[in-house]
């Protein structure tokens, strides 16, 4: 390989420009597109050692392993924990992992995982059953003494027991169909026993994780930089990696670029070999001048959406929200805000998300409509140009994180499309203090975000205190409970169906934007792949220049 | 950003700094003379009021609908100052933000100057046990870190110009009070003053004909720099992400969101931070001049 | 003089409790509690999760009884538990501190280089364009925004002539270059009152009796002039160190360098009470501690300020 570094380049340049073409034709598939580079990669063989640089877009304080289920600590953490199971977005199948087995009863409550001979934790501790077992009564029941409280995508767990040498068998509350995709989480990640007896402040320090993850902790420059180190000795990666053996790299650092400008210039110059975060605008800039864009796709997550809260009262009634959602212009989002590397919704899931359903043409930009329905609805334009009813004003507004580039642009352009059907968007998008109280806040119409949906949409709609509608459903939650008792895929795949229907059509109670993508830029030497949920594979990845 | 903690500070010095045009010792009969020498100062700063009132006049387009065909687009003779991510035309986004950045600051302004002022003339004449009582809270505003009220306050309340104009106001409170007390006990311990006490002359009467009129020179002198220095806090306010919402137009926004596209499109920060820079000079020079004008 | 220490110092102390308590009582109108900011940020919080964890952190506790908790707890020198970082505040604090200082620290020795510089340069040039020009420096380097400065910098030097590292790496340029950024815009004011105080100095008449002895300007400058003129900067840099904060905060962000700034910014947005507290209690510690010290050593320079403001010689500041 290290003779034929032209036809290397050109392989790496082919597989982005195949890239931006997969991207452009919308529904194709686009996760083949992020395991290309890796294609490319083998056609060569993978050049051993060196220090791969990762820049994240913000720091990260607060490591603890199964709460917050931010990028920037996934991205990271996806290196240091292994999982019982993998999702394989080539395949769409949940695979093998640390849990070289796994098997559900028919009713979705009995799950019993085969834990994989001769996996240890990096302080020498076995990763086996009992080990296992403690970790899942950590996520699903917590950790009282360090006052962690229990995973999400856990709520149904009961218990769990040993069976056998090598056996667990996890016991739940009521029925989910979603249990063992939840598995596959990086916040389901397996911490050595030793690790869930410290305190607060020890689980949530990342040099006191200890993981069975092909790297391990070296140092920390607290807000600046981690440096981790490869395991010589990791030999159990999922099941379809590509690379079943310890990491190519020697060292991985993790810094911090807050800056979205400089992020171009960081990966092009070489400073560092990947950076997450790149705005559209640099990514013509990136790749002319020799970098690589990868897109990776979020299988793992719901859409870029606006879930909509009706504590103000203003967006109470389905149809002023469904009115809402047709008064989007969603290609001229694409053109204006966003690139090629952005695939527009077609419902709450992304299109290769098990259960997809395309509804994109009842999504379509209707002004028209629109207008209609919000007259319907008895919100008529007032003296401004702004509708109003019962003396209030149809002035709504949005509230999310400034670690997406593109959220806070879109929003400003669905502002403007909106002041053409009479209605005012206060844009607070990517103010992070605002976000901070909006998430408890029902009186803000608007979160501009995107969810982990590893247990499926129900934990992410279904609580009355889910930060998404902050709301509880009683028509949707019957169908969430359905759907987790679903006993046969198709029955399953059927609800699935019928959820995104309701959130997105019937009662519109999300404003469905963009399927999820992370747009990395990476040195024209990098070789990378992403996992379903967007983390950066560096167990897999490799540098042409070692 | 040392505007932002201690925008009194340096605007003190700026106002006051007479050792700037040492060859031009200004007497009250020049005084006329002297602004009128000042045009080159005042016709910008004049422009930017008209800009404030009457931005239409100034530019025909849209400062917040853009076409997002026409997205960052360089300078050109239809876009003096180019167009932004979303096809708006930056200068119409810099004349009409010219009202709401001069209002916020002029609020800022306004807080520091008259708490400030009120505080520093009951420091200085009602007593030793109030100046200590003043001169004490004064320690106190500077010593917590005045953007860390700003940030609690936009955080508290929602950024607009009045929690803007608020958090920023007041970090020149100290400023001002210290300004203030120094003149009044300068004045106080003159002759005329004195005289004017002995004979008979009621607190508010001396006050009012003698000690006012000499301090107010210093203070309007400050309170331009300090319009200055306000319009920049406010600008890094919105590079830490506290500034108002968009599509509002604020000079800070413009520079501070447009850092975005530095490397695809300069004009969008570097444009608008001339016009900053500029509005800032202008206001110090304003001040000098009006410092001048009232020194005796 | 030993009566008046400790007076001051009485004072200091008594700033620094009003402005812990000023702010104890400002972060109360935030409109959430950290345990409820804290375990929203995930899916979703039940609320006797959060009464579980308010109760456990003491925040279900009345505001006085709070207040005086936390006053107890820090004189025996326990400031409290960041949840947000899930680490001690102390410890938080002591991680990054050392980062700012070196940053303040060196931009503040630049900025009075880059103060005296200026000044002897405009003070001694005999050409008039220059000294108007030197002259008019300051307020330029005012108005110029530290962020933006900061961000034009690492784009030419780190992005486009690839000079520097966009990271603190701890290579020369990587620190150099935000000290430069932090000390311009730090070195103006000081610069300021220098160029007044020396024209103040130079129109008295013992200048005009060594210039007629035959002394050369510089040595007027450096020996007399400079000397004279320093109490007046020495008050406007104390009071500048509550500007170097400010100022960290900034040029931490823009060169994505760790340090107490970046920690006051992230404690308001997560409304996480006890950082802020802490991080109050130290700046007003620091700024407190520096401007008693300039106080201290200002009679030393100048021994008329204590006959001349009795009991207040930080008038001559304002």
């Amino acid at each position: 390989m290290r003779n034929t570094p032209l036809s290397l380049k050109a392989a790496a340049l082919l597989a982005v420009l195949g890239l931006s073409l997969t991207a452009c034709g919308g529904n194709s598939a686009s996760t083949a597109e992020s395991s290309e580079p890796a294609a490319s990669a083998e056609a060569g063989a993978p050049v051993e050692g060196g220090t791969f640089t990762f820049a994240e877009v913000t720091p990260i304080n607060n490591w603890q392993t199964q709460a917050a289920r931010f990028y920037e600590k996934a991205n990271v953490l996806n290196s240091v924990l292994d999982r019982l199971t993998y999702f394989d977005t080539e395949s769409g199948k949940l695979v093998g992992w640390i849990a070289s087995e796994f098997t559900a009863n028919k009713a979705q409550t009995e799950f019993t995982f085969t834990i994989r001979d001769g996996v240890t934790f990096s302080d020498g501790t076995a990763l086996d059953a009992e080990a296992v077992k403690k970790n899942l009564d950590a996520l699903g029941l917590g950790v009282e003494s360090a006052q962690i409280q229990p995973n999400v995508d856990f709520s149904a767990y009961k218990s769990s027991e040993v069976v056998g040498a090598n056996q667990v068998k996890v016991t739940l509350k009521r029925p989910d169909a979603n249990f063992l995709r939840s598995t596959s989480s990086v916040t389901a990640g397996l911490v050595s026993p030793g690790t869930l007896e410290l305190d607060n402040a020890g689980q949530t320090a990342i040099s006191q994780i200890v993981g069975s993850g092909p790297f391990v902790f070296e140092s920390e420059k607290p807000d600046e930089e981690v440096v981790f180190t490869s395991r010589d000795d990791y030999a159990w990666a999922p099941e379809t990696a590509a690379n079943q053996g310890d990491a190519y790299l020697e060292k991985l650092v993790v810094k911090y670029l807050p800056e979205v400008a400089h992020r171009a210039g960081a990966a092009q110059s070489g400073q560092v070999d990947l950076v997450r975060g790149l705005q559209p605008v640099d990514e013509e800039v990136l790749s002319a001048g020799g970098g690589q864009i990868f897109a990776a796709q979020g299988v793992d997550l719901t859409t870029n959406h606006a879930a909509i809260r009706i504590g103000s009262g203003k967006l109470a009634e389905t149809k002023v929200r469904q009115a809402l959602q047709v008064g989007i212009d969603r290609q001229a989002l694409k053109d204006t805000v966003l690139s090629d590397s952005y695939v527009l919704a077609g419902s709450i899931l992304n299109h290769q998300a098990p259960g997809f359903v395309d509804l994109s043409a009842e999504l379509g930009y209707d002004p028209e409509k629109s207008k209609a329905l919000l007259e319907e609805a008895g919100w008529s334009v007032g003296a401004d140009g702004i509708r109003e009813k019962d003396g209030k004003k149809l002035e709504i507004t949005v509230a999310s994180s400034n670690n997406s580039v593109v959220i806070k642009p879109a929003f400003e352009l669905i502002e403007q499309q909106w002041r053409e059907i009479g209605v005012q968007l206060v844009n607070r998008a990517a103010d992070n203090s605002f976000l901070t109280n909006a998430m408890v806040d029902d009186q803000i119409e608007f979160f501009g975000t995107r969810q982990f949906a590893y247990g499926g949409l129900g934990p992410v709609y279904a609580p009355a205190t889910n930060n998404q509608t902050l709301n509880a459903d009683k028509e949707l939650n019957e169908l969430f409970t359905r759907e987790q008792a679903a006993t046969t895929e198709e029955e399953h795949l059927e609800l699935i169906g019928e959820e995104q229907r309701a959130l997105v059509l019937d009662k519109a109670l999300t404003l469905v934007l963009w399927d999820e993508v992370q747009v990395y830029g990476a040195n024209k030497d990098a070789h990378i792949d992403f996992t379903s949920g967007t983390a950066p594979i560096f167990q897999g990845a490799w540098k042409s220049n070692g | 950003m040392s505007l932002l903690t201690e925008r009194g500070t340096p605007a003190v010095e700026l106002a006051t700094g007479s050792a700037l045009e040492p060859e031009h010792g200004a007497t009250p009969k020049t005084t006329l003379l002297g602004w009128l020498r000042n045009w080159w100062v005042l016709l910008p700063l004049a422009l930017l009021l008209a800009w404030a009132v009457l931005p239409g006049l100034f530019t025909g387009q849209d400062p917040l609908t853009g076409v997002p065909q026409q997205k960052l687009a360089e300078p050109s003779l239809a876009h003096p100052f180019g167009t932004d991510h979303l096809g708006r035309d930056v200068y119409a986004r810099v004349v009409h933000g010219t009202s709401q950045t001069l209002m916020t600051a002029g609020l800022a302004c306004l807080i520091g100057s008259v708490v400030g002022s009120l505080l520093g003339l009951l420091a200085a004449t009602a007593g030793r046990f109030a100046d200590s009582v003043a001169m004490r809270f004064v320690d106190v505003v500077l010593a917590v870190p005045a953007f860390l009220i700003a940030l609690i306050l936009v955080t508290a309340t929602e950024p607009g110009p009045f929690s803007l104009g608020l958090g920023v106001g007041i970090a020149s409170i100290a400023a001002f009070a210290r300004l203030v007390r120094t003149e009044v006990l300068r004045v106080r311990s003159r002759d005329f003053v004195q005289a004017a006490l002995m004979s008979g002359g009621g607190y508010l009467t001396v006050l009012r004909r003698h000690i006012i009129p000499h301090v107010i020179g210093p203070v309007l002198a400050l309170l331009a720099v300090d319009l200055g220095a306000a319009i920049l806090a406010i600008s890094g306010l919105g590079f830490l992400g506290f500034g108002s919402p968009p599509p509002t137009p604020e000079w800070g926004l413009l520079i501070s969101e447009g850092r975005q596209y530095l490397t695809v499109a300069w004009w969008l920060t570097t444009l608008p931070g001339l016009v900053i820079v500029a509005a800032v000079m202008l206001t110090a020079v304003l001040g000098r001049a009006i410092n001048k004008a009232f020194r005796f | 003089m030993g009566g008046y220490i400790a007076q001051r110092i009485g004072q200091a102390l008594l700033v620094i409790l009003l402005a812990y308590t000023a702010v104890f009582l400002a972060v109360q109108a935030l409109p959430n509690d950290p345990v409820t900011i804290f375990l929203s940020a995930d899916s979703s919080a039940d609320p006797a999760t959060i009464a579980q964890m308010k109760a456990y952190y003491g925040y279900d506790q009345p505001l006085i009884v709070q207040y005086f908790t936390q006053l107890g707890a820090l004189l025996t020198g326990d400031l409290g538990y960041s949840l947000s970082s899930g680490s001690a505040v102390s410890t938080r604090i002591g991680e990054v501190i050392g980062s700012t200082l070196l940053l303040a620290g060196s931009a503040f020795a630049l900025a009075l280089v880059l103060a005296v510089a200026l000044t002897a340069a405009a003070s001694l040039s005999r050409r008039p364009r220059v000294r108007n020009a030197l002259l008019n420096l300051p307020p330029l380097m005012i108005s110029i925004p530290v962020f933006w400065l900061g961000l034009v910098l690492l784009q030419v030097l780190a992005v486009q002539l690839g000079v520097m590292s966009l990271f603190p790496d701890g290579s020369f340029l990587s620190l150099a270059v935000p000290i430069l950024v932090l000390a311009i815009h730090l070195s103006a004011p000081i610069a300021q009152v220098l160029i007044k105080s020396v024209h103040e100095v130079n129109t008295q008449p013992f200048v005009d009796v060594l210039r007629a002895k035959g002394a050369s300007e510089e040595w007027i400058f450096y020996r007399h002039t400079l000397k004279n003129a320093a109490p007046a900067a020495l008050s406007i840099a104390g009071i500048t160190i509550g500007t170097l904060l400010a100022g960290s905060v900034i040029t931490e962000t823009v060169f994505a360098r760790a340090g107490l700034g970046q920690l006051v910014l992230q404690a308001v947005t997560v409304q996480d009470i006890p950082l802020v507290q802490g991080l109050v209690l130290l700046t007003a510690a620091a700024f407190t501690a520096v401007n008693l010290l300039v106080d201290l050593i200002h009679p030393k320079l100048d021994p008329r300020i204590i006959t001349s403001h009795a009991g207040s010689p930080r008038a001559l500041a304002a």
